[in-house]
């Protein structure tokens, strides 16, 4: 490609901080800012506007308002000509919160055979319930140096962690998750819209491949590295999820 | 609808609430409207569920949420005829603190971290709703450009423009607040 002016960088700045921009293209207006200060200030100004907003973060879902949606779906549900068990089942949802959740862990119950087969439920049930809950991190920041000591007397090991953002997969936090039958470190990142969790769970051994699994909608990816057994889940597309999962062990064999 | 499509309605589009919550809260400007926009959505969402063909269920809730909105702040156009009185008011409940959760700031940065934070959001509600909507989609909710078209309903040129001019006016906005801190005075 041509060298860019400065008029057509200018023009390409918004998608390029975006990672919106086809790689040559990318490539063009790289090149350009390394050598034009004036363009490369135009970018300075236009991250910092843009990091003050993303420093004041968004509303938070108010507490209870997940319950008030629930029941009136369940309301209108039973008020269908439905069997009563059914009706039943829509009361139990309006009065526990949770039911929603325990249908689809219910579900999973029964895809459960053997003990892979379980811990691939756990770690989709553990997703699904972080994203329900609203509070899918514990600690919030892209800093892996926080992370790692968080950890310390949660998880009896320090998983690693690694931002993986310049590759499109901003790290946003982490959170201690229940893994049956133990405490486990969960590692939180997005991908555009959707949410990834990374399971890191002590033991495994070393040098099998990553294998794909998809359990009610959601892609679950997972290997096992020095001494740990890695589940990542998402709603994400598979080869997008697998290429994370790439990402992720060429990180930690670094 | 089948046991089985309620189990995939609450696996693939529930898990999307706080979204759902956040992109009403922007678009209405007022917590309480925000919160009956989004029972509406998720309902109406429930209903249409038969209709989803798969693909993105946060894109596809978002364009319900969306649409319900409007209609809203159409009606109560409509039927004022004024300014409601929120319309003018910077939205100013406490909102989570993202950043650091673990980390004890002390109490003079932390009151300065919420004065920016108010602000902030005090800057995007006062944008133009096509600018408000596609700014939020991206900064919050980390929609890709494709994904905004498909919840806004334009061309992804659209979106690309609006996004730079949202920005841009955030820039002004913000530069001018840090200035004069004169906000208060104007109308």
């Amino acid at each position: 490609m041509t060298r860019m002016d400065c008029a057509e960088v200018l023009d390409l700045l918004h998608p390029y901080i975006d990672d919106e921009l086809p790689p040559e293209e990318r490539h063009a207006v790289g090149l350009h800012l390394g050598s034009c200060p004036a363009c490369a200030k135009a970018l300075a100004e236009l991250e910092e506007v843009r990091q003050q907003i993303r420093r004041a973060g968004t509303f938070a879902l108010p507490a209870g308002l997940g319950e008030r949606v629930r029941s009136r779906i369940s309301a209108s549900r039973s008020r269908g000509t439905q069997p009563p068990w059914r009706r039943m089942a829509a009361l139990a949802a309006s009065h526990a919160g949770v039911a929603v959740l325990g249908g689809a862990i219910g579900l999973l119950l029964m895809a459960r055979i053997d003990s892979g087969e379980r811990i691939v439920s756990d770690v989709v049930s553990a997703h699904v319930r972080s994203l329900i809950s609203g509070e899918p991190t514990q600690v919030a920041t892209a800093d892996p140096h926080v992370i790692r000591p968080w950890f310390g007397g949660k998880v009896p090991y320090a998983p690693p962690a690694k931002d993986l953002a310049s590759e499109g997969f901003p790290l946003v936090g982490a959170r201690v998750d229940y893994v049956p039958p133990q405490a486990v470190a969960a590692i939180v990142y997005t991908r555009h819209l959707h949410r990834i969790t990374l399971f890191v769970l002590p033991g495994g051994r070393e040098g099998l491949g990553t294998s794909w699994v998809s359990r009610q909608g959601y892609n679950v990816v997972s290997w096992r590295d020095a001494g740990f057994s890695y589940y990542a889940v998402s709603d994400l597309n598979r080869s997008e999820l697998e290429a994370f999962a790439k990402l992720v062990r060429s990180a930690s064999t670094q | 609808m089948t046991d089985r499509r309620s189990s995939e309605f609450e696996v693939l589009i529930l898990p999307h609430l706080a979204a759902a919550y956040s992109l009403a809260r922007w678009l209405m400007r007022h917590p309480q409207d925000a919160e009956d926009a989004v029972q509406d959505s998720m309902l109406r969402a429930y209903k249409a569920f038969g209709s989803f063909a798969g693909g993105d269920g946060a894109a596809w809730l978002l364009a319900i949420v969306r649409n319900t909105c409007l209609t809203r702040l159409e009606r109560r156009r409509s039927e004022n005829n004024v300014v409601v009185l929120h319309d003018l008011l910077p939205p100013i409940e406490p909102a989570r603190h993202s950043p650091l959760v673990s980390l004890p700031l002390a109490q003079d940065q932390a009151m300065i971290a919420e004065e920016e934070r108010k602000r902030v959001h005090a800057a995007i509600a006062a944008l133009p709703l096509q600018f408000r909507e596609v700014l939020v989609l991206r900064e919050f909710h980390d929609l890709a450009y494709r994904e905004i078209a498909e919840v806004v309903g334009t061309p992804v040129g659209t979106v690309m423009s609006r996004l730079a001019r949202a920005r841009e006016r955030m820039k002004i906005l913000l530069t001018e607040g840090a200035a004069g801190d004169e906000r208060g005075n104007r109308t």
